[in-house]
This record gives C-alpha cells, sequence and structure tokens, in this order.
C-alpha cells in the first residue's frame, strides 16, 4: 500500500485532470441552455444525483468509502 | 481529412507514429527544438540535434508522405545556463536557410527566471531580425498562469509582428489574454496535463477558430500525437462540419506556418460534386 504522500504524488494531476474535466462539463451544459433555451433540461433527475455525489466528495470524514456511495447515488432503487 | 500536426517531438517517437500518423490523414509535421530530459553541456550538442531535426528527420517523415519541417532554439529549462545558450544563439542563424525551418521555437518561459527572460528576449530579437516565425513555450502547472502572463509582459516591451508570434501551451485561464493581444495561441492535448480533447472542443467553440492551434506535442514523456485526432473526432461528434474542422485541424497550422514561404502547404476547401463545372464532375468520376 502507498502512503499518503505517495498517493498524492502518483494522483494529485489525475486528480485536477478529473477535475477540471467535470467543471468543463458543468460549463458545456450552461452553455448548452444559453444557446437552446427552449431545450433546458433542468429538472432532469440526473442532476440531483451529481449534487449529491459532490457533497460526498467534499466529505472530509476519513474512512468515507466515497466511491461506494457515488456508485450508490448513481443505482436504480433496489426492491 | 487532412490534418497538420503544428507541434510533434518526431525524434522522440518511433517510426510507427508516422506510419498512423500517415494512415489517419496527416500530411505534415512540424517539429520545435525542446529538452532531451537532461541538461546539455556542449552548444555542439544543440548544433547537432538541430541537424537532425532539420536534415534527417525529413527523411523519416518522407518515408510515409508526411512532410516535415522543424524550428530551432535552446528550450526555457536550458536557458539558465546563459553562456551555453548564447554560444547556441550565436550560431542559431546558419539553420535560417535550411529548407524546412520555419523560425525560433520553442522558447519561452519554464521558471520565469531572470535568466530565461534574458534569453527569450534574445530568442525573439534574432528572430525578428532575420524575418523569422516564433514559437513559445509557456510553463506547466503551478507556472503556467503567472509564465504566460510574464511571456505577455516580455513582448509587449519589444518590437514584434504579433502575427508571427505562437504561443502555445494555452489553457481555460489564459488563451483569453493571449488573442486579445492578437497572437496566435496553441492548445496542446496531453493524456493528464495540459488540455484534453474535450477541453479543446470548448474553447473552439467558445472563442471561434481564428488564431488557434491545436496539436499533441507527442514527445519522450506521458503524450500521444492521436490526441489531436480524438479531438477533430469530439469536434465532429458536437455536429461540426467537415469544413469547420479542415479550418481548425488544417487550414490554421498552413496559414500560421505559411507566413514562412517555406512551408508551402496551402489552405483547402471541400467542394462538392454539384459545385463542380459538368466537365469536372465527368472527369473526376471517370
Amino acid at each position: 500500500m502507498l502512503t499518503p504522500a505517495q498517493v498524492l504524488d502518483e494522483y494529485h494531476l489525475e486528480v485536477r485532470c478529473k477535475l477540471l474535466e467535470i467543471a468543463a462539463i458543468f460549463d458545456r451544459y450552461d452553455r448548452a441552455g444559453a444557446a437552446f433555451p427552449d431545450e433546458r433540461a433542468d429538472d432532469d433527475f440526473r442532476h440531483e444525483r451529481v449534487r449529491a455525489s459532490l457533497e460526498v466528495l467534499a466529505s472530509d470524514k476519513e474512512n468515507a468509502s466515497r466511491a461506494e456511495k457515488l456508485a450508490r447515488i448513481f443505482s436504480g432503487p433496489v426492491d | 481529412m487532412y490534418i497538420i500536426q503544428p507541434h510533434y517531438h518526431a525524434i522522440a517517437r518511433t517510426a510507427q507514429d508516422y506510419e498512423r500518423m500517415a494512415m489517419s490523414g496527416v500530411v505534415a509535421v512540424a517539429e520545435p527544438a525542446f529538452w532531451a530530459g537532461f541538461d546539455r553541456k556542449y552548444p555542439e550538442t544543440f548544433l547537432d540535434y538541430f541537424r537532425q531535426i532539420s536534415e534527417f528527420e525529413p527523411t523519416r517523415a518522407a518515408d510515409y508522405g508526411i512532410r516535415h519541417f522543424s524550428w530551432v532554439a535552446v528550450n526555457p529549462k536550458e536557458a539558465e545556463n546563459l553562456t551555453l545558450a548564447r554560444e547556441v544563439l550565436s550560431q542559431m542563424a546558419e539553420f535560417f536557410d535550411n529548407p524546412g525551418v520555419l523560425g525560433v521555437g520553442e522558447t519561452g518561459l519554464h521558471k520565469s527566471t531572470s535568466n530565461e527572460i534574458a534569453i527569450l528576449q534574445e530568442h525573439v530579437d534574432l528572430a525578428m531580425k532575420h524575418g523569422q516565425l516564433v514559437l513559445i513555450h509557456t510553463p506547466h502547472l503551478d507556472d503556467k498562469l503567472k509564465g504566460t502572463l510574464k511571456v505577455l509582459d516580455v513582448l509587449r516591451e519589444m518590437d514584434v509582428d504579433r502575427d508571427r508570434i505562437w504561443i502555445d501551451h494555452v489553457e481555460e485561464h489564459t488563451v483569453k489574454a493571449v488573442l486579445d493581444e492578437g497572437y496566435w495561441a496553441g492548445m496542446t492535448i496531453y493524456p493528464l496535463t495540459k488540455m484534453t480533447p474535450e477541453r479543446t472542443a470548448d474553447i473552439l467553440e467558445i472563442y471561434g477558430h481564428e488564431r488557434l492551434l491545436v496539436n499533441s506535442s507527442a514527445d519522450w514523456g506521458p503524450s500521444d500525437p492521436f490526441t489531436l485526432q480524438a479531438c477533430i473526432l469530439e469536434y465532429k461528434r458536437r455536429g461540426h462540419s467537415e469544413q469547420e474542422c479542415l479550418e481548425v485541424f488544417h487550414n490554421n497550422p498552413a496559414r500560421f506556418l505559411g507566413q514562412n514561404p517555406k512551408f508551402d502547404i496551402k489552405p483547402i476547401r471541400f467542394e462538392s460534386f454539384d459545385e463542380l463545372p459538368a466537365k469536372a464532375a465527368v472527369a473526376s468520376s471517370t
């Protein structure tokens, strides 16, 4: 297992890249909304999933099992 | 699709790159001088390197039907050694007579030190004195914003032709400043750092394609020449036409690099058969 510093060294650029990509996707959605105001999809259920995921990512609790929580957020209901 | 790869470090890549690029529509590459991964000690090492990229690499590319052009410079990392950099600069102009050398690059900044700034100024002076194009590298990651603004500060104090200067590796936080001051701006697509194909397509949609260049800058590090083709695919997926793709990925490099008459690949325009005169349409179908 890597040390915390090694994890940062190994994955910091990957985190940066993926966060930038997410930010760019949000910007893209906003520009599309401005370009096609009659086709906005602001009540689409997927927005809520993204918002909930961002809250999980921002959590600073240790052992937060963030990946599992996100997988559950993006899963359909279990009967 | 016809593609010009305007920033490509061929000496760090295998012939398989050339083969696959040729198969994907690349008609020309331009190779700036760059850092070898270690600091060179001798001016002669640079001069041999310039010979390699300006004399030997074109023969390797030609085997695959690709035109190869090059640039000469001491890269910003090695510009810290003033004595070495100036010795190389004193002999650099000899390479401007080479039929494939397009100008001075990549010069620029790495940590934006006073030595780097002095050598950047000397490179730009040399290029302007000899009517050469200039390719300017901007720093990576933490140093990007500061270094790009410093490059613009330096150029603002000099007598330069802004149309003939390409400032490379712009990202979301630096592209506007470069375009606003009248320079050409280059976006480099890397697997992790710099731009991605999708974010590059975003910038093309936000700013339009005037004075924007896209490249892969594939070298000896984590990089891939086909990030350029990935961007073309992304741009097409968003509904942009073949002609728009041609404007960005072929015609813009042809326009910028073509300011040096040695780069004789002209912008092209798709023409449909029904636009052709009847005789030409018949001739082209037989």
